[in-house]
Parts: C-alpha cells; structure tokens; sequence
C-alpha cells in the first residue's frame, strides 16, 4: 500500500497539487533532505519514461518509412471516391506533406517519398555541463554559425537549453556569460536561451536558494522533455 | 466476442492502393553512417566511447561508417601528453600508448577522427605534431558545424 | 421561440470532417502510447488502426471537441483492455520486445532507454498504462481517470505503486553508466 505521503509527492511532481498544497510540499521538502531525494528521482523518472519512448520502432525516421495514413481512411476515401466526395479524406494529417500516399510493397509498408519540408536549419544544443570553457566555446560556435548563415542568406535557428548541471549558464547569480548572453540575445533574432524549470525547482529546494535565471532566457517546464520533442519536430541535437 | 482476424492491409488493399498512389520514390538502403561526439576529457568516459564504437562497427558487420568529432577538452584523446605544457585551457593529455593503440586499431577498421580547427586554434594547439596521426583532411573549421550538417547529411549523432 | 432547425448536412460534414483529420492527427501520439502498452510493432499499429476505424465510425459521438484526445485514448484503452490482452491470454503470446529493428536502430539505441523499456514491460498492464498515460501522454489525473474509467483516488494509489515498482526494477538492472544515443528524425 502506497502511503499518503507517497502519493502526495507523486502528484506534487506531476504538478496536481493546488497553490497551498505545493507551498506545503516545498516546505516539507526544504527540511527533509531525503524526501528531496525522492522527488529528484520522481522527476528523473518522468524524464526517463520519456525518452525510453521518444522513439519508438515504427516511428523512428530513416529506417523503416512511415505508413501513410491509417489504412482505413484509405478505404475510406476508396468509398468516398466512388461516391465522389473526395474533399478532405485524403490528407489525414494536418502536418503531412500533401502526397501522403504512398505505394505499398507486398508486406504492407510504406515507401514514404522524400517530404520536402521548411528550408530553414533548426539546431538545439544542450547545455548539461558547468565547465566554463565548454560554455565559452558553445557560444564562439555559436556565434560563429549564426553569422555565417547570414552572410550566406540561409535560415538558421538556434536554441540553447540548459538543464542539470548546465543551468548556472543562466543563473543571474552564477553566470560568467551573461552580458555575452545578452549581448547575442539582442544582435540575433534568431537565438534563444532555454532554462528546465525542473532543475530550477530542484537547485531551489537543494540549496534552498532563490534562482534568478537572466531575463533574456525563456523557462520552459522540462529541458530533457524539450530536447526529445524539438528533435521529434526535426531539429538537430548536439549535446555539449 | 467473436474472433477477429486482423487487419493485414497487404492481402486484399495493396493492389487496389498500387492505382491509387500519387507518389512514391524508392528508398535505398545504405549502410548506418554515424558520427560520435566528444568534447569531455575523462579517460575512462573517452575509452567507454571508444569501446562502444567498436562493439558497433562489429554489430553492423562492418557496414557502417563511423566518425568522431573530437574538439574543446575531447582533443586531449589524441594530445601527446609532452605536449600539454605548451597548451591553453586543456586539463589533460590522455595520448598515451594505450589510449593511442585503441585509436590506431579503430583507424584501421575505417573509423576517421576528425578534430575542429576552433579548438586547436583556441587551445594553442598544433594539430599535426601534438595529436596523434591527424591528416590534413580530417581537420574541419567548426565542430559544431560539422555536426549540424553531418546530421543533415542523415549521419545519426550519438553523444557518448 | 422557434425550435432552433437540425443542422445542415453541409455543416455536420464540415465538422466530421474537421474532426476526422484532428482524430488523423493523433496517430502518432495514439502509436507512441500504444506501442508503450504492446511493446510490440504489428500490435501496437493494428490496436491504433482499429482505434482510429472506432472513432472515425463514431464520430458523431463525441460531444466536447477539446476532448478528443481524451476520447480517443479512453477507445483504445477499451480496446486494449477487451481485445488486445485476451488475445496475449489466448495466444500465449509474452509481451516481449520484438527485434524486427535493423542492426543500426538497435545499436541506436542506448542502453538506459532499453533498460528502461525492459523495466516497464515487467509491470503488469494496469501499471504500465497508468504511468504511460500520465508521463509519455501527459494526462492530468483526472482525465486519467475518465480514460480509464475507475476513480481519480485508484489512478493516485495506483501511480504511486507503479512508480514504486519501477524504480525497484530498474535498480536491480544496475549496469555501468551507458552512452546517450540519439537517434534522429528524418533530415530536411
């Protein structure tokens, strides 16, 4: 039997709780170090699960093609046609490319044409280190690709995710980089810095400090779950 | 409830589909290409990669083509440690006999360790007589460039 | 006060046809938690297929728009729950991850995420949809509840537990520190 206290840290992760009830947690967890822990684990945990299934076989690109959409709606529109009503069948998914259907082999998978998606390179780094001259050089890369898209006129964008050990790159109090990082955030459009919430939350209760994350970063609620979904958007992902 | 054979598009709908296509191109099946990431320089986290590396060139029967992006503290795989006197910023040289046997053997397997110019440069660092076996060709102007387009290039990026 | 005239034809195809492409648009994300739940491809794409003949058949039925995804995900609980387990009981069949996967997915793929997935396929069904419905899904508790049809106190108890088994799991499956792989979307 899970016990009250169990659950009330479950749901205090799972961000359930109302405004007092979450004030009462963090309360608790401020003084009770291994209580701490447990909600560390919990969130690690979700974070786990999620990319245990960010990509999942069926899904993954390149390898095995994408079915188009679901079988049945193309025996659908079969019917639909017959009837002369095509209209809207055909395209299943908003996102999909418009000839979305595809030829079929003999074991029923798609051979998904090349999709002609945006021109425009989307990159997302993350930021899971505190060495400095990780960061140092993360910025001069940076820096130096965004300006040499834009010579070369080709869409770039750029985000910057810290989480773990990485989010004193952004903290008001600890960053080495901050005017560098305000300095970029101003000259391109085309740059932002992301911070995890939950290591916010986690370094909070940890230290038991107020973190002050500089204002030209966005907060996002979870850097791992950003990560996993900007590369299921089709980013790229580099790890630094 | 009644037995429910399932659904198995290819019996009965491909035939009718093939008609019905309006668009198609075959997809080839070339070897994996992936390219590995290093920027830390802890040795035992440098020879774990090294290891999985090789464990994958076995499991795809070699039809594969592996490439290492080596720049910032990842350098110090291939930096002789004499060198690392002369050097800004770099904490460790891991260049030793043994570190360097691994890293010739893989090389002979068909692995390519490319270094980024960004960090020699920044690092006070000769990559032709400090690192260990470097051509010409395997140097690359920014590391993080060249991941970007190696992976839209389709090269699948792991980050040890 | 005239009774207000049944819609048009024209107007409920507009809407059943806007609901069609939103239920189409779920596919992947009904897929993902599917396949969470079968570990299994062939099922997991036959479970989300029969899902979406369902509710596309039944459109009418639904009543809140913004609901959908709750609808649509509480359909394929029912489905997994009457067909797809009594087909695990009457064939036999384990649930056991299937490796049609190419050479270069399953090297792909780190070593955490596949312990992780090993972890959750020891969990019996209950507690592998109820976490997989609030963490991979997202779904509040209550819409879990709804989903799933029993009380939102079962669905916190029962999280609990999960959670509690599936750290105990993944603790005993201890191994070295593994690499981070990750596998790609489709380049443009």
């Amino acid at each position: 039997m899970s016990s009250s206290n169990d659950i009330d840290l479950n749901a205090y992760v799972d961000g359930e709780l109302t405004p007092e009830e979450r004030l009462e947690v963090l309360d608790a967890l401020q003084h009770d170090s291994e209580l701490a822990r447990e909600a560390c684990e919990l969130n690690n945990l979700k974070s786990q699960l999620q990319l245990a299934y960010a990509n999942p076989p069926g899904l993954s690109a390149g390898n095995i093609a994408r079915r188009g959409p679901s079988l049945l709606t193309i025996a659908a529109s079969i019917v639909m046609l017959a009837v002369g009503l095509l209209g809207g069948w055909l395209v299943g998914n908003e996102q999909a490319p418009k000839d979305r259907l595809v030829l079929l082999d003999p074991d029923g998978r798609g051979q998904a044409p090349a999709t002609a998606e945006s021109q425009e390179t989307r990159i997302v780094f993350h930021l899971t280190t505190p060495d400095q001259f990780t960061a140092a050089e993360l910025l001069d890369d940076v820096e130096q690709m965004l300006d040499t898209y834009k010579e070369e006129g080709k869409p770039l964008r750029v985000e910057i995710v810290s989480n773990g050990e990485g989010l004193d790159f952004l903290r008001e109090s600890m960053s080495m980089f901050k005017d560098r990082i305000h300095e970029m955030s101003q000259r391109y459009a085309n740059l932002t810095f992301v911070a995890c919430k939950n290591t916010i939350d986690r370094v909070e209760v940890q230290h038991g400090v107020d973190v002050k994350i500089v204002p030209d970063a966005e907060i996002i609620n979870s850097g791992v779950d950003y990560v996993v979904k900007r590369q299921q958007e089709g980013w790229i992902y580099i790890r630094v | 409830m009644c037995e429910r054979t399932r659904l198995r598009p290819s019996h009965w709908l491909a035939p009718v589909l093939f008609t019905f296509a309006l668009s198609a191109a075959a997809v080839a099946e070339p070897p994996a290409r992936v390219v590995y990431h290093i920027n830390f320089d802890d040795p035992s986290h440098q020879i774990n990669a090294l290891h999985n590396l090789e464990n994958q060139i076995n499991a795809a029967d070699g039809r594969i083509k592996l490439l290492v992006m080596l720049h910032g503290a990842g350098l110090s795989l291939l930096l002789y440690p004499e060198a690392l006197d002369h050097t800004t910023g770099m904490r460790l040289a891991n260049g030793d006999q043994e570190m360097l046997a691994r890293v010739d053997h893989l090389r002979d397997l068909g692995v390519r360790f490319l270094v980024a110019a960004n960090s020699t440069r920044r690092h006070h660092i000769d990559p032709f007589s400090d690192l260990h076996g470097v051509d010409p060709g395997d140097m690359v102007p920014s590391a993080l460039l060249e991941l970007t387009q190696l992976q839209q290039q389709g090269y699948i990026y792991i980050k040890p | 006060m005239q009774e207000r005239p049944s819609k048009s034809l024209f107007e409920k195809f507009g809407r059943n046809r806007r609901l069609r492409n939103e239920i189409c648009a779920q596919r992947e994300r009904l897929y993902r938690l599917a396949w969470s739940w079968c570990h299994n491809q062939h099922q997991a794409e036959d479970l989300v297929q029969e899902t979406m003949a369902r509710a596309l058949a039944k459109v009418d039925s639904l009543r809140e728009e913004a609901r959908l995804a709750i609808w649509l995900t509480r359909i394929m609980a029912n489905l997994f729950r009457d067909q797809f387990r009594k087909q695990k009981e009457e064939t036999g069949q384990d649930f056991e991850p299937v490796t049609e996967e190419t050479p270069e997915e399953v090297t792909d793929r780190s070593m955490l995420v596949q312990r992780t997935r090993d972890a959750i396929d020891t969990l019996n069904d209950d507690h592998r949809q109820i976490i997989t419905l609030v963490d991979l899904s997202g779904f509040s508790y209550a819409d879990t509840a709804q989903i799933l049809d029993v009380p939102v106190g079962t669905v916190m108890s029962r999280l609990s537990r999960a959670r509690k088994r599936l750290r105990e799991q993944l603790e005993k499956a201890h191994t070295a520190p593994s690499p981070v792989v990750v596998p790609l979307r489709k380049p443009s």
